[in-house]
């Protein structure tokens, strides 16, 4: 079982993802933006950090550069409402595990966490 | 051709064309069904599993808005703008606009009273008068029962009041027990503006009205109504009740006060945080309803395709405190014959009764009237069961808990109805992964450990678990109960949900299946055994055990005989969260569907209240409008009866080249439309056609009146009023059996780019769990024939497009004889094996029973 971080700015996509993860015994910890979660990530190591790409302030893709830097070994999943980005998301799936558009299946994300963490 | 010319070039100055009405008329079909399939798409996104967010929601309802629109402007012209359709969906509209925008969503533009009768409890007002008291207003009124008079003090009220004394801001921001506690007394103290005062004055003179023997006039119970009480979370002895209350307006005010400052006790700040509502957020409206003078009083709780009726002395708090020793009746049997299929005294030791200058109180109950001396003789058990099965078919055939008081007059009053937490339509408890521990079987634990009871007491809410027993001797002890522990006390009380998110188990000496407690515990999935006689002494603090909780019964074992129990937060199905049904509290102006019957006066744009009721709306009257011309038509010999040899009662309006020239009734020999023709010929296939009559269960016959307020399951098929349009390379077919709705719409040319068929299935005389077996079973077979579908309850579409003509009418034919085949198939599907079997029988020519 995982420490699982998830970042994005609306609550519902945080409470959803925490109610879920939580059913299959990972421990969660949410955020609603990006700047309290990076300071969480120096105090604490996650196996995973779930991250919205487009936030306000700081986005998913300083949240990646940073957990790149502090723990490589930490792996991203990238959700975003912007599917459209193609370009983004092919520079994105070197650097990240998993991508996901959003509306994004739970049990999809599931499974990839599953596959992050080596269970899968 | 000619005569349809005729027929249009005739007609008084503004007759429109027939096929330009059908072409609006397959406008507002296409649109229509571009609609409902959005619908469908974001009742599964946001059904739970997707995470989803805002933009997401606005999106797909900028979509759906945009198709509604369109259809709305093609029916405008169809129907020459006789219904008022877009004043009718700017009214939704604007609803869904501000639950999307976070504009206030008070009364959806109504102009919000602070207090309101029961009886002027509209739609538009539920939300401000809360849960509680729009359901009671609706029990009276719709559904006829007897509910006590009263009025409710609205949410705006509440909002009012908290501005008024400062409060607004810092109920906001409460957190931690003693902001709580210092709002609640500053609520208490708090001044009521004089609007208020004034509104409640009025609505108390308007009470009073002519004495009545019935009431011990002059007294008010006064309860809360939350806005979001009895939805999809039920709060349940969350907030306070006070009883017997004099009704001048003072008192009632001091009452008022009492109650909304239970908003902010810690245990329903407990609740509220396990289901992620912010603190502060939630508005409170309150009831004030007619004490009535009980003789008896308690609560009954759809159980088990019955019902378990409680029954204490005096009034209410007895049995939903879950304290007092009732009186136990389980009713059983079916439509025709209700029967007490057994019945248990209660110790009754208490009784609470009404105080001549107000107030309540607890008194020894009187010798005579303990033990055997039940509350209730079987013929009233039988009557209060009537009523809760009136109730269930009111909600739709949701299993309801419901409380209600005996008056000396002999009548039964409601009190309060609500979803059972965790049950659909069809009365099973919700399964799958959210039930808590999973459900290994019993036989796995048998002979392993010792039984320190078995068969015991009443299970509440299944599940199996191990952990450590705590015992709880005093209440203040409440605060050290562990992580995971099995929480076992002498008495059942709301007060443990302030520790439901770290037990695993709850196990009592006393308490009843009905008390609140048991609500939040089936609500959060807590396993919970209540009414274990000497369980206290049984087990130890800090012993090791194992609950095995299911249907047969409970057997708690010594030792630890399955891994830790997840705890309640774990066991939270998502559907509960604050964020999540607050972002999909549009669907509710969307999917569900009210305007029902077709005929009426409740068949009206005024009355729709939802996108889907707009949908339903369009669509009949479309088909009328055509079906309206076509009879003009069909006098001038434009429409012609189908005469088939199984009686579909069809009309065939052909624009061209569908059917042989000639007059009076076609044959299916004179059918060219290749289309209609493949259809057709799967439907007279030898055997595909049923006559036998089925037989309907208890629920059917309940799903069945609810829909149509009269019992008319069988033979009600729909002879002479479905419409085939067809060309030679194309068909619509709307077709109504009985209660369900079946539209087959099919373009079958030489050009297999253009070609589709369109197969949307709804409806059915059965409960909800046989017509969600059929749509299994049609979209099992449709599957196989290459179709692909998207099925959302008692709804199916199913499209197959792109293929050669010839292979359209070979998937027609398929689906011709699937609909002979099903028409009454859903009242057979007993079980969900019988879906396969069925299917697979189908498949390989047969129509079963396999």
């Amino acid at each position: 079982m995982a420490r699982i971080m998830i970042i994005d700015d609306e609550k519902i996509v945080g409470d959803m993802a925490r109610m879920s993860l939580e059913q299959e015994g990972h421990e969660v910890e949410t955020f609603l933006s990006a700047a309290p979660a990076l300071e969480r990530l120096k105090q604490r190591q996650f196996n995973l950090v779930v991250t919205d790409l487009k936030m306000k302030g700081i986005d998913g893709l300083e949240v990646l550069k940073t957990v790149r830097e502090l723990y490589p070994q930490t792996k991203v999943i990238m959700i975003t409402a912007f599917a459209n980005l193609d370009v983004a998301i092919e520079a994105l799936r070197a650097e990240v595990h998993d991508f996901f558009p959003k509306p994004v299946k739970i049990k999809d994300l599931k499974e990839s966490i599953k596959r992050a963490i080596g269970e899968g | 051709m000619d005569i349809i010319r005729s027929f249009l070039g005739k007609g008084k100055d503004k007759r429109r064309d027939l096929k330009t009405a059908f072409a609006l008329f397959r406008g507002v079909l296409e649109k229509n069904n571009r609609a409902l399939e959005i619908i469908a798409d974001m009742g599964e996104k946001l059904g739970g599993g997707y995470l989803f967010d805002i933009v997401y929601v606005r999106g797909a309802y900028s979509e759906l808005r945009r198709r509604v629109q369109e259809s709305i402007r093609e029916f405008d012209l169809l129907t020459e703008g006789r219904y008022g359709m877009a004043a009718a969906f700017d009214r939704i509209d604007k609803a869904i606009g501000d639950a999307l925008f976070d504009e206030p969503a008070a009364g959806g533009g109504a102009s919000v009273p602070l207090a309101v009768p029961f009886g002027s409890i509209t739609w538009e007002l539920r939300r401000e008068a809360g849960g509680k008291n729009y359901t009671l207003s609706r029990l009276a009124k719709s559904a006829g029962l007897n509910v006590p008079a009263g009025f409710a003090i609205t949410c705006l009220a509440y909002e009012q009041f908290m501005s008024h004394n400062g409060l607004s801001e810092r109920a906001r921001n409460a957190a931690g027990a003693q902001e709580l506690s210092g709002l609640r007394k500053a609520v208490l103290e708090g001044v009521c503006p004089p609007a208020l005062e004034e509104a409640v004055g009025a609505a108390l003179k308007t009470l009073a009205g002519p004495p009545a023997a019935d009431k011990k006039t002059g007294f008010l119970a006064v309860r809360s109504s939350a806005e979001d009480e009895d939805g999809s979370c039920s709060f349940a002895g969350q907030f306070e009740t006070v009883l017997n209350v004099p009704a001048t307006t003072a008192d009632v005010l001091r009452a008022y006060k009492t109650v909304i400052a239970s908003l902010f006790s810690e245990r329903a700040a407990a609740y509220g945080r396990q289901l992620g509502y912010p603190p502060g957020l939630m508005r409170m409206s309150v009831g004030c309803m007619a004490m009535v003078d009980a003789q008896a009083s308690g609560a009954v709780l759809a159980s088990g395709g019955g019902f378990l009726i409680n029954a204490a002395w005096g009034l209410g708090p007895s049995v939903v405190e879950g304290s007092a020793g009732a009186d136990v009746f389980r009713i059983g049997g079916d439509q025709h014959s209700l029967a007490v299929v057994e019945k248990i005294p209660g110790g009754k030791e208490t009784m609470y009764e009404a105080g001549s200058q107000g107030g309540i109180r607890k008194i020894e109950t009187p010798e005579d009237l303990r033990d055997d001396a039940f509350c209730l003789t079987d013929r009233q058990a039988l009557e209060l069961a009537g009523v809760a099965l009136r109730i269930e078919e009111y909600a739709g055939g949701r299993p309801q808990e419901m409380e209600w008081a005996l008056g000396r007059d002999g009548k039964f009053y409601v009190l309060q109805s609500r979803d059972i937490p965790g049950t659909s339509v069809g009365g099973g408890a919700e399964t799958g992964p959210e039930k808590a521990g999973g459900r290994p079987a019993r036989k796995e634990f048998e002979g392993k450990n010792k039984k320190i009871f078995a068969g015991e007491g009443h299970v509440v809410q299944e599940g199996s678990v191990s952990g450590r027993v705590f015992l709880l001797k005093k209440a203040a002890d409440l605060d050290r109960v562990p992580e995971g522990a099995i929480l076992v006390a002498r008495h059942d009380s709301p007060d443990y949900i302030l520790v439901m998110p770290r037990i695993s188990a709850v196990i009592t000496e006393t308490g009843t299946p009905a008390s609140h407690m048991a609500s939040i515990c089936r609500e959060f999935k807590l396993p919970c055994v209540v009414n274990v006689r000497g369980i206290m002494h049984a087990v130890s603090e800090g012993q090791e055990v194992t609950l095995v909780a299911d249907e047969d019964g409970a057997i708690l074992y010594d030792g630890r005989m399955l891994p830790v129990a997840g705890t309640a937060a774990g066991r939270q199905p998502v559907h509960r969260l604050f964020e999540f049904r607050k972002n999909i509290y549009i669907m509710r102006f969307i999917s569900p569907l009210n305007l029902v019957g077709a005929f009426g006066e409740e068949f009206s744009p005024e009355r729709a209240r939802t996108v889907h009721d707009v949908l339903r709306f369009m669509h009949e009257k479309s088909v009328r409008e055509i079906i309206g011309l076509s009879g003009q038509a069909r006098r001038k010999g434009a429409a012609r009866r189908l005469s088939l040899s199984v009686p579909a009662g069809i009309q065939v309006i052909d624009l061209g080249g569908g059917l042989k020239a000639g007059t009076g009734e076609a044959r299916i020999e004179d059918v060219i439309s290749r289309p209609f023709r493949a259809l057709l010929e799967g439907m007279t296939a030898p055997g595909a056609w049923s006559n036998a009559p089925v037989a309907l269960g208890a629920k059917d016959f309940l799903a069945g009146m609810v829909r149509t307020g009269r019992f008319t399951a069988m033979g009600g098929e729909f002879a002479g009023g479905n419409l085939a349009v067809i060309d030679a390379d194309y068909m619509n077919l709307g077709m109504k059996f009985g209660f369900h709705f079946n539209v087959i719409d099919s373009y079958c040319s030489a050009n297999p780019a253009n070609n589709h068929i369109y197969f949307r299935f709804t409806g059915g005389a059965t409960d909800i769990t046989k017509r969600t077996r059929r749509i299994r079973l049609l979209e099992k077979v449709l599957g196989e024939c290459g179709f692909t579908s998207s099925a959302k309850g008692d709804l199916l579409v199913a499209r197959l497009s792109h293929l050669p003509c010839e292979d359209i009418m070979k998937a027609l034919g398929q689906a011709g004889r699937l609909i002979a085949f099903t028409r009454q198939l859903d009242a057979l599907l007993e079980d969900d094996s019988s879906v396969d079997r069925y299917a697979e029988d189908f498949l390989s020519g047969g129509y079963g029973p396999p």
